[in-house]
């Protein structure tokens, strides 16, 4: 990946943590500015512009999901919060306000690269065209003509499963979740229907997946939704 | 301390309207039944001979006696003998007496009443004993019942001042002697009145504060349990009875002594079993955590040399990624175990399909397991699980791993799913050496492992799945495979009210 210098702000009271993603990150051609609180990271938002946040939500000082709010009123940057495993209402909440992804700790600087690029794609796709044709190992999607074909053999798809897919597909490689996809797909009267979503996901991964109970594409993250695995994304496992 | 206010007037003393002797009540009732009665003779002395019309001041005599004892009937005798001469024996309206007969009556008349009063107010002091025997009888037959209910200490020392207000119908409370002794210097307010007598008390003696509150001991053995303090008794009431203020103090004093005996075996029980996990965790962490730590700060150490050739380099890399994995996993255990057992976790159910949560369970353990195939039948008929998604994918990823430490680079894990009966059975099956001999139930206990050379773990894993799926009102047990091998079997229960379907909702949404 390019880093092109673009300019990471983390936001971490761990010094040790702080110090570890410095080396790693300057290492891969980013610019790194640093906060230990939410107060200077107000701050450093202000000042710097980051081209992106990391954000650990464990902050001794004060809430990362009202900061994650409180950046999401003027800033459009990349937030990816960090946080502890168990914690997953947490990140759906982080993520509901406006984060675009999470990291577990521990994580390795491959995940975390892996997501960072995830983000910037995004984040470019946002001001930029958007791309009609996305293309995940043998599966492939052309949003434009709505058409879905694994290993070049067409797939066909009830309505709610391809807006299912779609979205995911133009969110490619990034995490929503279930409270995102009921809003874009049945709308906002059926937020708390989840399991609309988990079935059909599991009618969907019937057709696209060789081993629906071992998914390539539709990958799961418990208590918090769903991806669509990119080609070169660490996983979860990684 | 518990005091239990006494709250109205009425108990079961008071109701039966007992007036104590020396109640000015009872001659004026004498007096009013006196007058009853001579107004009835002068009436009746139109029809009736004189001794006849006598008879009707016994009759006020008998009335006064049964109502009211013996002084008020005797007076009652005394003014029935003078009323009668005044009002009925010539010369009238005057106390002289014409004929020497009517001393004869007037004695007679005196004597007769007396006699009566005697006989009629002992016959109502027996009547009222009996019936103090009968409330006594049943106050302790109430307060050994209400004990037998009651559990732990605290509740039985409630038990025995509830029952002592309502046994003595006066205010009462009752005061822990242990707590007491411990706290002598912090006194209750309402203790501090009674402190000189409750500290005589506390050696076992009963006394009177200077308030005027009984102040009982309840002594069991050679220990005084608590002391109860009875509020100054009304005036008007019958004093309470010393002997059975005794029983009952006796009774509630062992009860009491019995429920403390229970309480401090089972905590001391509690408290050896706490210690033995302790020191077993203690041991596990000391050398479990230590194993990982030595590796890491080796190999750090190691790579700071230059001079090493870049495969080796690459070895220690990898050493140092694999331990830390390793420690994330230990630490996540014991987090795991301590959050399950501290209750904190709240069970966060939805409806979900079984192979999403074995789905992220599996990615969650691709490096883990490396070369292993695993071998997925779900059957078709597996209904939605209202499950905690986090928690289940959980004991899954336990039960996978589980099956990992027992089973070579290539060899073949299982998992199954289907329905039994109106459970879901899900089985993790590997070809390992199975279980050790008389392991069985055991496997799921903490620090317990199957076989001692897998130090990877506390042996909590198997635990955290019970703790788990337990949670989920499941089962979880351990067979030994045909054919070789163990077979982990976890049931959860198959809800009946299944979801609507969601392809019957529609869709409000059009999406561009």
């Amino acid at each position: 990946m390019s880093a092109d210098g673009k300019l990471v702000l983390v936001v971490e009271d761990e010094v040790a943590m702080r110090r570890f993603l410095r080396a790693s990150l300057q290492a891969q051609g980013f610019r790194f500015v640093e906060a230990a609180t939410v107060r200077e990271a107000l701050v450093a938002i202000t000042t710097h512009n980051p081209d992106l946040v990391l954000l650990d939500l464990g902050l001794p000082d004060g809430d990362g999901i009202a900061l994650t709010r409180k950046i999401r009123e003027w800033s459009r940057a990349p937030i990816l919060v960090v946080s502890a495993r168990g914690r997953e209402s947490d990140k759906v909440e982080a993520l509901d306000a406006g984060a675009d992804d999470y990291l577990t700790k521990p994580f390795g600087m491959n995940e975390l690269l892996a997501r960072m690029r995830v983000a910037f794609r995004h984040h470019d796709a946002e001001l930029g065209e958007r791309a009609p044709l996305v293309d995940v190992g043998e599966l492939h999607l052309d949003l434009e003509r709505r058409r879905v074909t694994l290993a070049g053999v067409e797939v066909h798809l009830t309505p709610i499963e391809y807006r299912i897919l779609a979205l995911l597909g133009r969110n490619l490689g990034k995490l929503l979740t279930h409270q995102q996809i009921l809003t874009e797909v049945w709308g906002q009267a059926y937020a708390t229907h989840t399991h609309y979503v988990r079935v059909h996901m599991a009618e969907l991964r019937k057709k696209i997946e060789r081993e629906p109970a071992r998914p390539r594409f539709l990958v799961t993250e418990p208590g918090v939704g769903y991806r669509l695995r990119d080609r070169d994304d660490a996983g979860r496992g990684g | 301390m518990v005091r239990v206010a006494h709250s109205g007037r009425v108990g079961d003393a008071g109701r039966r309207g007992v007036v104590r002797p020396g109640g000015w009540t009872g001659y004026a009732v004498a007096m009013v039944l006196v007058a009853v009665a001579s107004a009835a003779a002068l009436i009746a002395e139109a029809v009736l001979a004189l001794p006849d019309v006598a008879l009707l001041y016994l009759a006020a005599i008998m009335l006064s006696a049964a109502w009211h004892g013996r002084g008020p009937s005797t007076f009652a005798a005394a003014a029935s003998v003078a009323a009668f001469n005044f009002l009925l024996v010539e010369p009238r309206f005057t106390f002289e007496v014409a004929e020497p007969r009517y001393v004869l009556t007037f004695t007679m008349m005196f004597g007769v009443g007396l006699v009566i009063s005697g006989l009629t107010s002992r016959l109502r002091t027996q009547q009222h004993e009996a019936e103090a025997r009968e409330d006594k009888t049943h106050a302790l037959y109430a307060l050994g019942r209400a004990l037998a209910a009651a559990s732990g200490p605290t509740e039985t020392m409630m038990v025995v001042a509830l029952q002592a207000r309502r046994a003595f119908a006066t205010e009462v409370e009752l005061i822990d002697a242990q707590a007491h002794r411990d706290a002598a210097t912090d006194r209750d307010d309402v203790a501090r009145p009674h402190a000189a007598a409750i500290a005589t008390a506390l050696t076992a003696r009963r006394t009177t504060a200077s308030s005027g509150a009984l102040v009982v001991p309840l002594v069991a053995g050679d220990a005084v349990h608590g002391v109860l303090v009875l509020a100054d008794p009304e005036p008007l009431r019958r004093p309470i009875d010393p002997d059975f203020l005794e029983s009952f103090a006796r009774q509630g004093a062992t009860a009491i002594a019995q429920a403390r005996a229970s309480a401090d075996a089972a905590q001391a029980e509690g408290r050896a079993r706490a210690e033995e996990v302790r020191s077993t965790l203690l041991a596990a962490v000391s050398h479990d955590l230590r194993t990982p730590l030595a590796v890491i700060t080796g190999a750090a150490s190691t790579l700071r040399d230059e001079r090493l050739a870049p495969d080796e380099r690459d070895e220690l890399l990898a050493t140092v990624a694999d331990e830390a994995e390793r420690l994330e996993r230990m630490i996540g255990n014991l987090l795991d175990m301590t959050r399950l057992h501290a209750g904190g976790v709240v069970l966060r159910a939805q409806w979900l399909p079984l192979e999403e949560v074995v789905g992220s369970a599996l990615l969650r353990l691709e490096r883990r397991l490396g070369e292993r195939p695993v071998v997925v039948t779900l059957a078709r008929e597996v209904p939605l699980l209202w499950v905690d998604a986090v928690l289940l994918e959980q004991a899954l990823v336990n039960l996978l791993d589980n099956a990992i430490k027992y089973t070579p680079d290539h060899g073949e894990i299982e998992l199954r799913s289907f329905v039994r009966g109106d459970v879901v059975v899900i089985q993790v099956l590997d070809r390992g050496p199975g279980l050790p001999a008389g392991l069985g139930p055991r496997a799921f206990e903490k620090f317990v492992r199957g076989d001692a050379r897998h130090r990877d773990g506390f042996g909590l894993g198997l635990a955290i799945c019970r703790a788990i799926v337990e949670l989920h009102d499941g089962t979880i047990m351990a067979f030994v495979r045909d054919g070789g091998g163990a077979c982990l079997e976890v049931t959860l229960p198959c809800r009946v009210d299944q979801p609507a379907s969601a392809v019957d909702a529609p869709v409000v949404k059009e999406w561009a």
